[in-house]
């Protein structure tokens, strides 16, 4: 019954996103906009099995968005970018553990940090093209990696490589939690001592508090998103974003124009690590764990493709591309082959859904979307 | 300006029985070769019957229709964005026509893919000299090849007939095409498409950016090319009046429309035409 | 004093020498033509003034500045700007955006010095309303150049799908928004016909007239060259053959020989 429920309301959901993103009519548009935040409102209490795979999604998709700014944009390949998720876990877990900062200034000081990492590590690097660009990306994940597997998780976390409860995002709502699991306990004593009837919300707020922590998580990282896209859709907008498509187009009319390449592209690689950064440390922040097979190459690599999935420079196809990966990994792969196969399958698939995106929509979802908006519109007229 | 141009074009469609030009083009194609042989008008090489072709909502070219006789040269004239360049994309494949067909030597290709056609003698050099950058001369004008089939051989004696009427390039054979000068660079793109001997020779403004002695060369290679082997040419040209002058028949575009067409010499002639495309005072 | 001044000029690629001694002295307020056949170093010779090429040997100076003192993305302050022959036009970004980037440095919301280029960021970020006023002035000036050449409504248009001409008018446009002293034009009557040339002609000339821009121009079409021009130099394989008025390098048996060819008729 939940189950059938919260699919129903989920491809609701979609619908309205799609509905919001193809209709034209501004009036339209903007019931199934409403429509749409109600639906990312209410969907933790719904779907809530669905709360983790998602939130993960959601920091994926700040990845993506800076590596499509780097790829997209500057037109300037990273294969490591793993390497400054990995930069922003570590310098947000070392200011919480060791300088006591508050949480979300930790989170800000660790995407400035990385971005300043990524910007000076722009110098040398980017001075190569094509594929020696692609190396020595790769090289400064390898490098990156190392030092977190030999140095950096026994300095920063001692032994445990473990991130303490009181600096995680659950914790912001620690003491709801608390009085939600006492508001049970007196539900579970009026049942089962005074034998009362089951209350009808019982199971309900039993998955709440179950999954408060996550939820919380959820809401908070959707904050920081919707902050780093109206960032990012600025940004892009106007002089820096004009500035790096116009080295990606055109390096040379773009020097004669003024354009000092070689800052912006340490811009755009700034930037995107960045990005990078506020991810890993919200990473840091949620799950706690952090030991070097949270940067494995294959992060970097996922990354890449959900932006070629979702549509190459365009912000939306950096989130879509994050979504489709995360639902189909989560969700669906599970489904289709029952636990521990579908892990070892699941990259497989990742890898076919590249190769038949590539195939048959090179541009990218996104794309698609355009098309078919334009097509609708064509038959209206 | 836009004013002078509708003007024209109803000039033009006072003068001219559209119905006739446009849905049967070859009755306008009789005419004497320019060494006084008769060009046979009913046996087209090409030929576009009331082609429409969109880019997107816009529509770039309006019930097309014209034909152009084997071994004739063919110049489309039209201003900027009159869609000559799209025409030719059409007949070569790499935009699909929304209506209408195309037929080469009597066979639609309309619904057949790019490779296709060149594989039945049908060579577009593009405007814009696209050469591939980081190959070098040579290896630019083997690539012209591979539609063929050629063996090493013959491919070299290919490459030696381009080379003898580009000297330049031959000159240049082991430099990337990124570094060559502009006019090298369309150089190399005419000879990669003759590499393929086509039957049926598409050029998109040839004349682009190169010196006046090249121009007039390439214009006197062009008239030899389809004297020696039969070549059929649909050339198109900014330079109106020194295309006219090696063409057979001309047709003129405008916003997407056959508004004219005739034998070069009547075009040549025309006074509306030379106001318009041949700078005429 | 000559604007531009050019000595002694060697241009080497490994063996090929693309420019051999050349000297060239550019006066205000002219328009010059520099012409020869294909391969001759011309576009080189606007590469090694904007310093995309090292030169091998030789002096360049602007309004008596050394040229060679300046990286390619320093020539636009010095009040230079160019078009390109194969077009280099951002090809994924519309007109008016092309026309934005080219205002690159004049975008600047907040003007402090030093820290201006950061504040701006943020101002940026954030579309502040100084961004938005800088953004809107930007638009505007973009939007009166294309009047100027007559192509107002093609604006949020992606300039890969324009012909060739159009787009030949656009990289115009792009460098005369810069508000350039010395506008080196590659080739700007590629792709249009007889007529838009004239038109162009006219144009070019009222950029001069109006604007006191100083042109130096490289064109195949003789006419144009002819009728704009007030000196010309030429060069073929490298080597300047020949320079003076239009007249007496029509004239020139040797530009005949390398250039121009008999006339037919
Ligand atoms: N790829 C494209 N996408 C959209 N519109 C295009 C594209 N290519 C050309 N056009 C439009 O189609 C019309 C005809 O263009 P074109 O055939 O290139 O003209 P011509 O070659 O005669 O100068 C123009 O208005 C042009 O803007
Ligand atoms: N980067 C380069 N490397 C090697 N050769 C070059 C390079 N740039 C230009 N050349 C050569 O220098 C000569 C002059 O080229 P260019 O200045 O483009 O000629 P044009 O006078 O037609 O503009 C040409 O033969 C060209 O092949
Ligand atoms: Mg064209
Ligand atoms: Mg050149």
């Amino acid at each position: 019954m939940t189950t059938f429920i919260s699919t129903i309301f989920g491809l609701a959901g979609m619908l309205f996103f799609f509905l919001a993103f193809i209709k034209d009519k501004p009036s339209t548009k903007r019931t199934y906009k409403m429509l749409a935040g109600a639906f990312i409102l209410l969907f933790p209490f719904i779907m809530t099995s669905w709360v983790q795979g998602i939130n993960t999604a959601l920091v994926y998709a700040i990845l993506a968005i800076g590596l499509n700014i780097l790829l997209g944009n500057a037109g300037q390949i990273s294969l490591g970018h793993a390497a400054f998720y990995a930069v922003g876990a570590y310098i947000s877990s070392a200011l919480v553990l060791h300088a006591e900062l508050p949480l979300f200034l930790s989170i800000l000081l660790a995407g400035i940090g990385t971005a300043i990492v990524g910007f000076l590590l722009g110098t040398p690097v980017l001075r190569l093209k094509g594929h020696f660009l692609g190396i020595a990306t790769l090289g400064l994940h390898v490098l990156i990696y190392n030092l977190v597997k030999d140095k950096l998780k026994g300095v920063v976390f001692g032994a445990s490589a473990k991130m303490p409860e009181v600096h995680k995002i659950s914790y912001l709502t620690k003491s709801w939690e608390y009085s939600l699991k006492n508001s049970l306990s007196s539900l579970d004593y009026q049942i089962e001592i005074l034998g009362k009837s089951k209350p009808f919300y019982y199971d309900f707020v039993d998955t709440i508090t179950k999954s408060i922590g996550q939820i919380t998580e959820y809401f908070i990282i959707f904050v920081i998103l919707v902050l780093l896209v109206y960032m990012a859709r600025n940004i892009l907008r106007t002089k820096v974003g004009r500035a790096l498509a116009a080295l990606r187009d055109s390096e040379v009319a773009a020097r004669m124009l003024g354009v000092n390449i070689a800052i912006f592209k340490n811009i755009a690689f700034g930037l995107s690590a960045f990005y990078a950064g506020i991810a890993g440390a919200i990473y840091a922040h949620t799950t706690g764990a952090l030991d070097e097979t949270s940067f494995e190459l294959t992060i970097s690599l996922m990354i890449l493709a959900m932006i070629i999935i979702g549509g190459i420079a365009t912000i939306q196809g950096a989130i879509i591309g994050a979504f489709f990966f995360q639902v189909l990994n989560m969700q669906v792969i599970p489904l289709i082959f029952s636990s521990g196969k579908g892990q070892m399958l699941g990259s497989t698939i990742m890898g076919l859904c590249v190769v038949l995106a590539v195939i048959f929509v090179p541009k990218g979802i996104v794309y698609m979307l355009w098309q078919m908006k334009i097509k609708l519109t064509q038959k209206r007229s | 300006m836009a004013q002078e141009k509708s003007g024209l074009n109803e000039a033009i469609n006072e003068t001219v029985d559209w119905e006739t030009l446009v849905i049967e083009p070859s009755k306008i194609c009789r005419a004497p070769k320019l060494d006084g042989e008769e060009v046979d008008s009913q046996n087209l090489a090409l030929k576009l019957n009331n082609i429409d072709a969109y880019y997107g909502k816009v529509q770039a070219l309006r019930r097309v229709s014209f034909g152009v006789p084997t071994g004739a040269i063919v110049s489309l004239l039209g201003a900027n964005g009159a869609g000559k360049s799209t025409t030719l994309r059409v007949i070569s494949g790499m935009v699909k026509a929304a209506n209408g067909d195309v037929e080469l030597f009597g066979e639609k290709i309309v619904h057949i893919s790019p490779e296709k056609i060149v594989a039945r003698g049908l060579i577009h050099v593009p405007e814009g000299r696209q050469v591939f950058p980081e190959l070098t001369v040579e290896e630019n004008l083997k690539i012209g090849s591979y539609s063929v089939k050629q063996n090493n051989k013959e491919r070299a004696e290919s490459i030696d007939i381009v080379y003898t009427f580009f000297p330049k390039l031959k000159q240049r054979r082991n430099q990337i095409g990124q570094t060559l000068s502009g006019g090298e660079q369309q150089m190399l793109a005419i000879g990669r498409g003759l590499m393929a001997k086509p039957k049926v020779l598409l050029l998109d403004e040839p004349s682009l950016g190169l010196a006046p002695v090249i121009v007039k060369e390439i214009f006197e290679m062009l008239k030899n090319l389809n004297k020696q082997t039969g070549m059929t040419i649909l050339l198109v040209e900014q330079n109106a009046s020194k295309a006219l002058k090696i063409s057979h028949f001309g047709f003129v575009l405008e916003t997407g429309k056959i508004v004219m067409g005739d034998k070069a010499q009547v075009l040549l002639a025309n006074e509306d035409i030379k106001k318009a495309y041949l700078g005429g005072h | 004093m000559a604007l531009l001044e050019i000595k002694d000029l060697v241009m080497r690629f490994g063996g090929l020498t693309a420019i051999d001694h050349l000297n060239m002295k550019i006066e205000e307020g002219t328009i010059v033509a520099l012409i020869g056949p294909n391969g001759a170093g011309k576009s080189t010779f606007f590469n090694c003034v904007t310093r995309i090429y090292e030169v091998t040997n030789g002096e360049l100076y602007f309004n008596n500045e050394d040229l060679r003192k300046y990286d390619p993305h320093e020539i636009i302050k010095l009040g230079i700007a160019r078009s390109f022959q194969n077009l280099e036009l951002f090809d994924n970004l519309t007109v008016l955006n092309n026309l934005l980037v080219a205002q690159h440095l004049k975008i600047k919301p907040v003007k402090t010095p030093g820290v201006g280029g950061i504040l701006s960021f943020f101002s940026d970020m954030f579309l502040l309303p100084s961004t938005k006023k800088v953004e809107k002035e930007a638009v505007m000036e973009a939007l009166k150049i294309l009047d100027l050449l007559g192509l107002r409504g093609i604006e949020n248009l992606l300039v890969s799908i324009l012909p060739y001409g159009t787009r030949k008018l656009i990289e115009l446009a792009r460098a005369l928004i810069t508000k350039p002293k010395f506008l080196m034009l590659d080739e700007p009557a590629a792709g249009l016909n007889e007529k838009e040339k004239k038109e162009l002609g006219i144009l070019l000339k009222r950029i001069r007239d109006e604007l006191g821009i100083t042109l130096l121009v490289i064109e195949h079409d003789m006419s144009l060259v002819m009728s704009i021009s007030e000196y010309i130099y030429v060069l073929s394989f490298g080597k300047p053959i020949a320079e003076g008025k239009p007249s007496e390098v029509q004239n020139n048996p040797a530009v005949i020989e390398a250039y121009l060819g008999k006339e037919e008729e």
